[in-house]
């Protein structure tokens, strides 16, 4: 009897784990159907409204990035000048519900649409922070300038991935330099 | 209550105020930290990077750099020429021709005559260097190792003007580029002075390095055509060691200097910016 009740037990278990991982899956493979599903339209407009409407279900509020993503992609396909002031009032509007925090929504505009590097660190000095973990620092920076080149194309603006290539390269140089002193002044 | 309850109370209440005076005190040293670190980070100093004394500096190794280029053209232009006429007679080939012994004769004799020019000049060019160099790695210590965050180097680079033509990505000869180093700290902005700062620092640095091996290896190749006294041909080392010199003063691609883009003017008037942005 005993034995029956753990078998009984462990079946159910691993019932709920399948149906956990299941679930898991259709939201990693964002289902095409569903309230949380991610718009299929290539306007990006329609899209943006879209998402709101789909985000707004508080059931669907872990789905922001795959959302966002999603208008990434639909805003590739149609570049414009305009599109930093979609994403800007979409990301504005996310953070007014509450799906992200303040620094998240600042970050996440700045990482695509300005020149200027969120991956770089403003609280300690380089000599105690930065150069001892520079190349983290570097490989966080080169993937932040693979996101500018991306907003760059969505805004089809090249002076924009000009100036963050430019200042790509001086930092680097300037964190090279500066911790290059570092090192010889630690030693 | 008893008299050991009563001790026991007494001790967790004294731990549990000491542990409590010891976190408000973590505290207060965390937030004075953060406050002077974030001080530090918002004042963003103006870099004064180049004093007078490292601009004279700058000003001296360039003319030290030109007088040694041109000490070493003649010598080295006529090493190639001859080694070009020493192939060009086949004479790695024909040991046994009295013609080919004189080229090989003349070929240690030039070489040697370049060394001695390497290692009179030399000494004068590295300390020059090494002064430009030492001065620089101070400041750029204090200035954006101590006092500056990653954020703060890259406010500095946006104040930064784009330059025709950076010096050491030009690969031009030695004093074409300290000379270039010295115009553009003359006439930049300061923002493009940290720039300018970093890459000189760097590159002298570099080049500090390629010197000191130069001449070990100066040394290296005398020996070997001193104690080969028959003068022989120039040695893949010895040929090596021009190509060295060559590089570091005369540049190793004078006309190919990659030009950085230059851009043009954005209408940033009319672009649109978000409250997100961070600048």
């Amino acid at each position: 009897m005993k034995v029956q009740n753990q078998i009984k037990l462990l079946l159910s278990g691993c019932f709920a784990i399948v149906c956990l991982a299941l679930s898991a899956c259709a939201s990693n493979f964002m289902l095409a159907e569903g309230p949380c599903a991610v718009p299929s339209t290539k306007n990006l407009d329609k899209a943006i409204e879209h998402s709101r409407n789909a985000l707004s279900d508080h059931y669907c509020s872990s789905d922001f990035e795959n959302h966002f993503d999603n208008l990434l992609r639909v805003a590739e396909e149609n570049p414009s000048a305009d599109n930093n002031r979609r994403f800007s009032n979409f990301l504005q509007w996310a953070e007014t519900t509450g799906l992200i925090g303040n620094t998240k929504a600042k970050h996440r505009y700045t990482r695509y649409f300005s020149r200027t590097f969120v991956a770089l660190p403003d609280n300690y000095s380089n000599c105690s922070s930065t150069c001892p973990r520079v190349p983290k620092v570097q490989s966080d920076l080169r993937a932040e300038l693979v996101e500018k080149e991306r907003g760059s194309r969505i805004l089809s603006n090249k002076q924009l991935m000009l100036d963050a290539h430019q200042d790509f390269e001086k930092v680097q140089l300037l964190l090279e330099a500066t911790c290059i002193s570092c090192q010889a002044n630690a030693s | 209550m008893n008299e050991s309850e009563q001790i026991k109370r007494t001790t967790l209440k004294s731990a549990n105020s000491s542990r409590f005076v010891l976190m408000i005190l973590f505290l207060l040293i965390s937030l004075f930290f953060h406050a002077s670190v974030l001080a530090a980070s918002q004042s963003r100093p103006n870099l004064e990077i180049f004093s007078k004394e490292i601009i004279q500096n700058i000003k001296q190794t360039s003319e030290v750099a030109g007088a040694m280029e041109q000490s070493l053209k003649d010598v080295i232009s006529r090493l190639e020429k001859q080694d070009g006429l020493y192939h060009a007679a086949h004479c790695d080939s024909d040991e046994q021709d009295i013609g080919c012994d004189q080229l090989r004769a003349q070929l240690g004799e030039t070489y040697l005559e370049m060394l001695d020019s390497m290692e009179e000049s030399l000494p004068e060019m590295e300390h020059s260097l090494a002064t430009t160099h030492a001065s620089l790695e101070k400041r750029i210590y204090k200035q954006m190792g101590k006092n500056l965050t990653a954020a703060g180097l890259q406010d500095l680079v946006k104040n930064a003007k784009t330059t025709e033509m950076s010096p050491s990505l030009g690969k031009r000869a030695l004093s074409k580029r300290v000379s270039a180093y010295y115009n553009l700290v003359r006439n930049g902005s300061p923002g493009s002075l940290s720039v300018v700062a970093a890459e000189l620092y760097v590159d002298s640095h570099e080049v500090v390095q390629l010197l000191g091996l130069i001449r070990e290896e100066i040394g290296r190749s005398r020996l070997m055509v001193e104690i080969g006294q028959s003068w022989g041909i120039v040695s893949p080392e010895m040929q090596n060691t021009v190509q060295g010199v060559k590089s570091i003063l005369f540049g190793q691609d004078v006309e190919s200097g990659k030009q950085v883009e230059k851009l043009t003017a954005s209408a940033a008037d009319t672009i649109y910016r978000s409250p997100l942005e961070l600048r």
